[in-house]
């Protein structure tokens, strides 16, 4: 009976375990195991285990491209977070000034990037911004008389109009969640503030900023993640197949994916994404016991 | 009291200003995207921002509509 009572949990959270078990869990396992064959472009069935000599390849062969992937990817997380929640800030406090009447205007205006596609406002930046012949940023270029410049085609451009874009794409949602954590705040503590003579720096440090901390935390935490595997932006700005703009940046993502599906090198790419793989749950695990701290 | 007042008129106006221009950045891909969608062919590639008159047309509109699988596959 009582072994019975035990099963039946078991029998009914079956069907889902069994669905997990098929669509994420096994492709782990799979992944993991080609990670310790050579299956590539010239051992397409007949692979053999060759230990952990593609680990060794990534990660102590400087030329293998994966550390330069992770430097990029740390400086591109970095960059976006920082300008992101500076910009986001500085925007949503504007928007709660009082007697600010067209707030709500300007807020739905600031929504519209969030509520397109990706995939389609990339490729709308790109073809009607960064183009080099009919975009917008060169037309507006040649009109003050400059010549026209090549954003896509070397890394540094490359980077920061890949910066711009998803500043573009990933700042209304910052917005919206900085703007909601103020309206949370009790507008007595500002009253007292003032009685006290405090400056527009002295609240924001020690009253803006602790309040809205526990709302903005696991919104930043979450933008980190998508900005720290950020694929599409930089895959279809400057490496879509049939349209290379020139520019090389790789983060690791886009490098898991060249190496799997260009160089067909599958062995390698499967151990950088069990790479990837670690560095991210090491993450999320690292920053859970941070906020169950500060909850504390 | 009074000049605190024109002083926080003037600076709700700077604001709405800033606010305008940040609004009217934000939307540029997509605007400069709908102003290319109602210009024929040959202004997209000649230079000038903004569809004059007599480069308007609906034809692009009046092509996705009717030849184009867009509607019906």
């Amino acid at each position: 009976m009582k072994n019975r009572k035990r099963a039946i949990p078991w029998l009914y959270s079956l069907p889902a375990l069994m669905l997990i078990g098929i669509v994420i869990v096994f492709p782990i396992l799979y992944t993991a195991y080609i990670s310790l064959t050579n299956m590539n472009l010239y051992h397409w069935s007949d692979y053999s285990l060759i230990g952990l000599e593609n680990y060794k390849r990534a990660l102590l062969k400087a030329d293998s491209g994966f550390l330069s992937a992770i430097a990029v990817t740390l400086v591109w997380t970095a960059v976006n977070m920082g300008i992101q929640m500076v910009i986001a800030y500085f925007i949503a406090l504007g928007l709660n000034v009082e007697g600010l009447k067209l707030k709500r205007v300007y807020k739905t205006l600031l929504m519209f990037p969030w509520a397109m596609p990706a995939y389609v406002s990339i490729l709308l930046w790109k073809v009607c911004m960064y183009n080099t012949e009919f975009g917008l940023l060169n037309r507006i270029l040649t009109a003050l008389g400059l010549s026209k410049l090549n954003y896509l085609s070397e890394n540094v451009p490359a980077f920061l109009a890949c910066t711009v874009l998803n500043l573009w794409m990933a700042l209304p949602f910052m917005i919206m969640m900085i703007d909601g954590a103020l309206k949370s705040i009790d507008a007595s503590l500002y009253e007292s503030a003032m009685l006290e003579g405090a400056g527009f720096w002295q609240k924001t440090w020690y009253i803006t900023l602790p309040c809205i901390r526990p709302i903005i935390a696991p919104s930043a935490i979450m933008t980190t993640f998508t900005t720290f595997k950020q694929f599409d932006i930089i895959y279809l700005l400057t490496k879509q197949k049939g349209s290379l703009t020139g520019a090389s940046i790789q983060t690791i993502i886009t490098y898991a994916h060249q190496n799997a599906f260009v160089s067909n090198n599958y062995g390698l790419s499967s151990a950088v994404s069990i790479l990837i793989f670690g560095i991210i749950i090491l993450f999320s695990v690292f920053t859970n016991r941070g906020l169950k701290e500060e909850n504390r | 009291m009074r000049k605190r007042k024109i002083n926080n008129a003037l600076g709700l106006t700077l604001l709405n200003l800033v606010f305008i221009i940040i609004c009217f950045v934000t939307l540029l891909p997509i605007l400069y995207a709908f102003l290319l969608s109602v210009s024929d062919g040959s202004s997209a590639f000649t230079g000038g921002f903004f569809v004059s008159p007599k480069h308007f047309t609906l034809e692009n509109y009046r092509r996705i509509l009717t030849e184009e699988p867009f509607l019906i596959c």
